[in-house]
C-alpha cells in the first residue's frame, strides 16, 4: 500500500511533510516538518511504502530539532525508516535504540587495492572462492575466533585500537575509520552477558541478508581531485565490505528496547510506535543506553577489520595489498555539535540507514581527506554499480552532516523470491563477468539487483540536494553473499 | 486459524490467529521457525527432546516479543530449533508469564534447511489481542 499523505515540493530535490500532518490515525503532533530528499523519478518509489509514514511518527518525538530527514535510500522500517535521519536537542530530547536498530554500527569499509582489474581476471574465480571460505557468511555464521580472557571487554572498550594491536588493522585504518575507529563512552559493564555470548561466536564473520564482501573495479572518475586524495583511479580494484556488529548488537539493541518501554510510561512520552521506544538523554537509561551502543558500535568496527584483514590474506598470492578509504557507521547515534537555526547547538544526531558525511574542513574528517570533504560510501546492488562520493557543504546546512548509505530496497524479500530464481540469477551475473558466492539460492534470489533501487538515481538526488557530489563509480567483479 | 508470514519491504511479518492467546503464540513459533529454515509451509520435522522456559512481560504484546525472542536465543546460543510445544499464559503481579513446554531438535541446515538470520523481533506495528471472536498477534522481524 502507498502513503497517501501530504507532500510539498521544495525544489532541489527535496520535498517536505508539513507539520500539520496529523498522520494515518488523525491523532499525531509533529514537532518539526519531515523533509524527503528524493527527485521527481524517485519519489514514487519513496512512497511506495510507509516509510513516510514513520518520517512523521519521528518528527513527533520530544527534543527533535530541525526537521525529521529521510534520504533518497529510505524504505520501510520499524521504528525509524531505514534512511532515516533525526537530531534531538542535549537538553530536552531523547535518544531511540529504534533510531540506530538492531545492527549497531552496520557499515561499510571500503579498500583500495594496487591491483589492476586486467591483471586479476584469470584469477578471479579462485580468488572469489579463497574470499568466500575466509568471510564465514551465512545464517548464523560464526568467527571462532577463540578470544582470550577479557579480550572481549578490551575489544568494546577500544574498537579499532584493538584490532590495530592484534595486527588486525594498520594505524592507516584506523585514522581512515570514523571516529577512529571508537566510538567514545563506551562501557562494556553495560553488555549483558546474552550480547557477550552471541558476539563471541559471532565475531568475524559476515552475516546474512544483505551484508557482502564484494570485488570491484573503478570504472569512472567525475572529480579527479577527490578520486586523488581517496587514492583510486579507473581500472583498479577495490573491495567493499558489509558487515556491522551481528549479535552482539542485535541484543544490545534488544536489551536496551525492552527496558526503555517502561522508560517511555515514566517520562510521559507519548509513542506512536513501540519500537520508537526512548529516553530523555538526560536520563540514566538514556546513558545506559548509550555506553552499550558505544561498545557494540566499537565491537562492528573490529568485525570488519577482520574481515579487511582476511582480504589482504587472500591478495597476498597475487602480490596485492589493500588500505582502507574509509569506514563508515549505518546505524548509529552520537553527540556532535551543528547549526540549527542559525545556532550552535550540541544534539544526539540518530543515523539509522544513513551514513555520516561531514564536508571539507570540518575536523571529523581524516586530514588526508580534509580538503575535499568526508568520503561517502555508497554501495548499489551486485549486478549494477555502486558510488564513492565527497560531502559537499550542503550535507552540513541540511542534513545534520549525513548522505544516504545505499540503493535501497524497493521490492520486499518474499516478492524477490517470487520472481527470481537463485541459482538463474547466478548464472546471468557469471555471464556478465560478476562471481557470485551465496551461502543459499534464497539469499541469491533476495537480494536480486532489482530488488533494489537504481543507485544512480538515489546519487543524483544526494547530488541534487547538494550533500555530497560524484567522486567515482565502481562496478562489480565478485561478491560473497550470505 | 493459522499463521502467515507477510510482506514488509527488507523485513518479514508474521501474523498468528487462534482461538486463544496460548495458540496464537505457539503458531507464531512455527512461522518464525518457517522463516528461519527458508520452509514456508512449516517444518516437517518430529521427536526431539522436551524442554521448558518461561518468559515475563508487563502486557500482551511485550510478552510475544519476549518469548520469540528466547526462542531465537535458544537457536543461537544452543542451536535448538522448536519442532512443537505448547503454551500457557497466566497472569503476575507485574503482568504476564509465559509458562512454555516444547519438543527442540539440534538445528542442522542441511537437513532442516536455511532460510534468512533474523536478527531480531521488534515492536514495531505491534498486536497481541482479542479480534472478534479470535486472538491475533502481528509482529514484525527485522531480517
Amino acid at each position: 500500500m502507498s502513503w497517501q499523505g501530504p507532500l510539498h515540493d521544495l525544489g532541489n530535490a527535496v520535498h517536505e511533510i508539513p507539520t500539520d500532518y496529523r498522520g494515518q490515525n488523525g491523532d499525531l503532533r509533529m514537532r518539526v516538518p519531515g523533509r524527503v530528499v528524493a527527485d521527481r523519478d524517485l519519489l514514487p518509489h519513496v512512497m511506495d511504502d510507509q516509510a513516510l509514514e514513520q518520517v512523521a511518527n519521528v518528527a513527533s518525538l520530544p527534543g527533535i530539532v530541525g526537521a525529521s530527514l529521510a534520504m533518497p535510500d529510505i524504505h520501510w522500517g520499524y521504528g525509524f525508516p531505514i534512511g532515516g535521519v533525526a537530531a534531538f536537542d542535549a537538553e530536552d530530547g531523547i535518544v531511540s535504540p529504534g533510531g540506530v536498530g538492531f545492527d549497531i554500527n552496520c557499515g561499510v569499509r571500503l579498500l583500495r587495492t594496487d591491483l589492476h582489474v586486467d591483471g586479476i581476471r584469470k584469477d578471479l574465480p579462485d580468488l572469489m572462492d579463497t574470499l568466500f571460505k575466509a568471510a564465514p557468511a551465512g545464517m548464523g555464521s560464526r568467527g571462532d575466533m577463540g578470544l582470550r580472557q577479557g579480550a572481549l571487554d578490551d575489544i568494546l572498550e577500544q574498537g579499532g585500537g584493538w584490532a590495530e594491536k592484534q595486527g588486525y588493522a594498520t594505524a592507516q585504518d584506523v585514522a581512515c575509520m570514523e571516529d577512529g575507529g571508537r566510538i567514545d563512552g563506551a562501557d562494556p559493564s553495560l553488555v549483558s552477558d546474552r550480547a557477550r555470548v552471541r558476539g563471541k561466536r559471532s565475531l568475524g564473520s559476515l552475516g546474512s541478508g544483505n551484508h557482502f564482501l564484494e570485488l570491484q573495479a573503478v570504472d569512472q572518475l567525475w572529480d579527479e581531485s577527490a578520486a586523488a586524495r581517496f587514492g583510486v583511479e579507473e581500472g583498479q580494484v577495490v573491495v567493499m565490505i558489509h558487515t556491522g556488529s551481528r549479535g552482539l548488537g542485535h541484543q544490545v539493541c534488544q536489551d536496551h528496547v525492552q527496558a526503555l518501554q517502561s522508560a517511555a510510561t515514566t517520562y510521559g512520552i507519548d509513542l506512536p510506535d513501540r519500537q520508537l521506544a526512548c529516553a530523555p538523554l538526560a536520563s540514566q537509561e538514556a546513558a545506559d543506553y548509550l555506553g552499550a551502543m558505544a561498545a557494540a558500535a566499537n565491537f562492528a568496527f573490529v568485525n570488519r577489520s577482520i574481515m579487511a584483514h582476511a582480504v589482504r590474506q587472500a591478495l597476498e598470492p597475487l602480490g596485492g595489498t589493500a588500505e582502507t578509504i574509509y569506514d563508515v557507521c549505518h546505524n548509529i547515534a552520537k553527540m556532535e555539535e551543528h547549526t540549527v537555526e542559525r545556532e550552535r547547538r550540541r544534539v544526539c544526531v540518530h543515523r539509522k540507514g544513513a551514513t555520516r558525511a561531514f564536508a571539507a574542513g570540518h575536523e571529523g574528517v581524516p586530514e588526508p581527506y580534509r580538503a575535499v570533504g568526508q568520503p561517502v560510501i555508497v554501495p548499489g546492488d551486485m549486478g549494477r554499480q555502486s558510488f564513492l562520493l565527497a560531502a559537499s557543504p550542503g550535507a552540513m546546512e541540511t542534513s545534520f552532516g549525513s548522505s544516504c548509505h545505499g540503493a535501497g530496497r524497493r521490492m520486499s524479500r518474499t516478492e524477490a523470491k517470487r520472481r527470481f530464481g537463485g541459482q538463474q540469477l547466478i548464472d546471468e551475473l557469471a555471464k556478465q563477468g560478476i562471481l557470485v558466492r551465496a551461502t543459499s539460492q534464497n539469499v541469491a534470489a533476495e537480494e536480486a539487483p532489482e530488488a533494489y533501487k537504481d543507485v544512480s538515481q538515489v546519487v543524483r538526488s544526494v547530488e541534487t540536494a547538494g550533500l555530497a557530489r560524484r567522486v567515482a563509480r565502481m562496478r562489480p567483479l565478485g561478491v560473497v553473499k550470505g | 486459524m493459522g499463521w502467515r508470514l507477510w510482506d514488509h519491504t527488507a523485513d518479514i511479518g508474521i501474523e498468528a490467529t487462534a482461538s486463544d492467546a496460548d495458540g496464537a503464540l505457539s503458531l507464531a513459533a512455527r512461522a518464525l521457525m518457517a522463516v528461519v529454515t527458508g520452509k514456508p509451509d512449516g517444518l516437517p520435522l518430529r521427536g526431539g527432546e522436551h524442554q521448558t522456559f518461561r518468559v515475563e512481560a508487563p502486557d500482551h504484546g511485550a510478552l510475544a516479543v519476549a518469548f520469540l525472542s528466547e526462542l531465537l536465543w535458544l537457536m543461537e546460543s544452543e542451536g535448538q530449533l522448536w519442532v512443537t510445544g505448547g503454551v500457557t499464559i497466566t497472569p503476575t503481579a507485574d503482568g504476564l508469564a509465559a509458562d512454555v513446554g516444547a519438543n527442540m531438535v539440534r538445528y542442522d541446515t542441511r537437513l532442516h534447511g536455511a532460510g534468512v538470520e533474523v536478527k531480531a523481533v521488534t515492536y514495531h506495528d505491534l498486536f497481541f489481542g482479542r479480534d472478534g471472536a479470535e486472538w491475533r498477534l502481528r509482529v514484525v522481524l527485522d531480517i
